[in-house]
């Protein structure tokens, strides 16, 4: 089949294609969805504001409120969740923190041989990241009652991956990048509609990827149900996994995203918004070098590899 | 930028671009009235992120962006996986010509996520491969790979459908 081919056979689909909607209607339907945006984004500087000063002005925030859909609250400051009372230190952030790896072994086994049988990846690149002995080595992972997932670095350390398996799923989903180019960006939220066909269908709030180190933990957290987990990282390395409640197919899914240090002092916090419609997304939540805190370096960018 | 600036320039965009993404949604998910809701949550991103976008003129990819990856999580439902028709029953016959791109369609939509984005942005949208790799976020030897493996499979699937098609002629 050629190019010709495919466009000559579908051709006749568009004869009697359905009259589209006006432009008009789409800048009607596009502008409530700017406002809500802008509307969240005031009231996050606010209440950072208000908790304890912005160390830096609002012409300093990455993309602010007029397009990236988050703010971002830099180093130095204290939980929002953190209370005045001072008779009674607050509990550490990462008192509750899982592991970076909360795999069981056998869990982590199993999701490591679906992995090495992806369908979806050439045999080559397997077996340059795994090796004939499969040997590549988990660094971050945890399971939810949705989904498994895993990050894992090869051996030589030139490539990492991530490797997830819904619940019920056959086959694991695996994508393997190198830690050299520069092209996905240090960070990957997701809010995945991907669901059971269950009642309890849920959704999954997922970051993965590989910090600086001195981030030691990382929550994210549901923000209408307070819903979220905090996982140490490893070297970096982490998973965070929160299933959060489903929402209907034009919802924003707003959750709050947290970085500490081994003190547990935020070292950077946002707020952000995903399309529930529209996950994957990741030009909603710029990559780990908007965070003025972090000393971003261009190596924590990671790209695809083929 | 003004609201109505914004708007103008927005609404100058949309007419000039409709037809054309409008029909690589329906491509991608085989459906007018997915395509449509498609499109729509891809435009609503699109204004959000208007001015951004636009400074760096990269509305086109953008969009298609928007477009492919949304496509690709919003396919991966698990109720999507009954696939829908477009065929009516008390719809007149179509011409051969249609009845034949429905049957390209079907196969199209029969494909793995990524390879069917990569086939359609590759050989329908007559995307460079660095330009669908940039689009699916992906590199350009896994675009290759995509395209390729996709365009194999497309080849199965409709000598399969040609066969079937040849052996109900014959009981008929």
């Amino acid at each position: 089949m050629t190019d010709l081919d495919l466009k000559q056979a579908l051709a006749p689909l568009f004869d009697d294609e359905p009259i589209p909607t006006p432009a008009a209607r789409r800048v009607e339907i596009g502008y409530p969805a700017l406002r809500r945006r802008r509307t969240t984004g005031v009231a996050v500087v606010a209440a950072a504001v208000i908790t304890g000063g912005a160390a830096i002005g609002l012409g300093s925030l990455p993309r602010g409120t007029e397009s990236g859909g988050f703010t971002i609250r830099p180093t130095g400051k204290a939980s929002p969740t953190v209370t005045a009372d001072v008779t009674t230190p607050p509990a550490s952030p990462l008192a509750d923190a899982l592991p970076a790896i909360s795999l069981a072994p056998a869990d982590a086994t199993d999701l490591t041989e679906r992995c090495l049988n992806s369908p979806d990846v050439t045999e080559e690149v397997k077996g340059s990241f795994f090796g004939q002995e499969g040997a590549a080595t988990i660094t971050a992972g945890m399971k939810t009652p949705t989904v498994t997932q895993a990050t894992y670095s090869s051996a030589d350390g030139t490539m990492w991956a991530t490797c997830e398996l819904l619940r019920g799923a056959a086959d694991a989903d695996l994508q393997i990048y190198t830690t050299k180019r520069d092209e996905s960006g240090g960070l990957w939220p997701s809010l995945d509609p991907r669901c059971p066909t269950d009642t309890t269908c849920v959704k999954l709030l997922q970051l993965r990827s590989q910090l600086p180190e001195k981030v030691a933990a990382v929550r994210v957290e549901h923000r209408a149900t307070g819903k979220g987990v905090t996982v140490r990282t490893n070297h970096g390395w982490f998973v965070a996994i929160a299933d959060t409640p489903r929402a209907a197919a034009d919802e924003y899914g707003a959750y709050d995203v947290e970085y500490y240090d081994a003190k547990g002092t935020t070292l950077a916090y946002i707020h952000g918004e995903i399309w529930s419609a529209d996950p994957g997304d990741d030009s909603d939540l710029d990559g780990i070098e908007a965070y003025p805190g972090l000393d971003f370096k261009p190596e924590y960018r990671l790209g695809y590899v083929s | 930028m003004k609201r109505a600036d914004r708007d103008a320039a927005f609404t100058a965009y949309v007419m000039a671009r409709e037809t054309q993404f409008r029909r690589l949604a329906f491509v991608l998910c085989g459906d007018w009235h997915r395509a449509e809701d498609l499109l729509q949550t891809a435009y609503t991103k699109l204004y959000v992120a208007w001015p951004r976008i636009q400074r760096a003129a990269a509305e086109d990819a953008y969009m298609r962006r928007i477009l492919v990856r949304t496509n690709i999580d919003d396919s991966r439902r698990f109720w999507n996986r009954e696939r829908p028709t477009s065929r009516h029953p008390e719809r007149p016959m179509p011409s051969p010509d249609l009845e034949q791109a429905q049957v390209v369609l079907s196969a199209l939509q029969r494909l793995p996520d990524m390879q069917r984005k990569a086939v359609t942005l590759r050989h329908w949208c007559d995307l460079s491969i660095a330009e669908t790799a940039e689009a699916l976020g992906i590199a350009e030897g896994t675009v290759k790979v995509h395209s390729n493996r996709g365009l194999n499979r497309l080849r199965e699937l409709l000598s399969v459908d040609e066969h079937d098609h040849e052996n109900d002629k014959e009981l008929t």
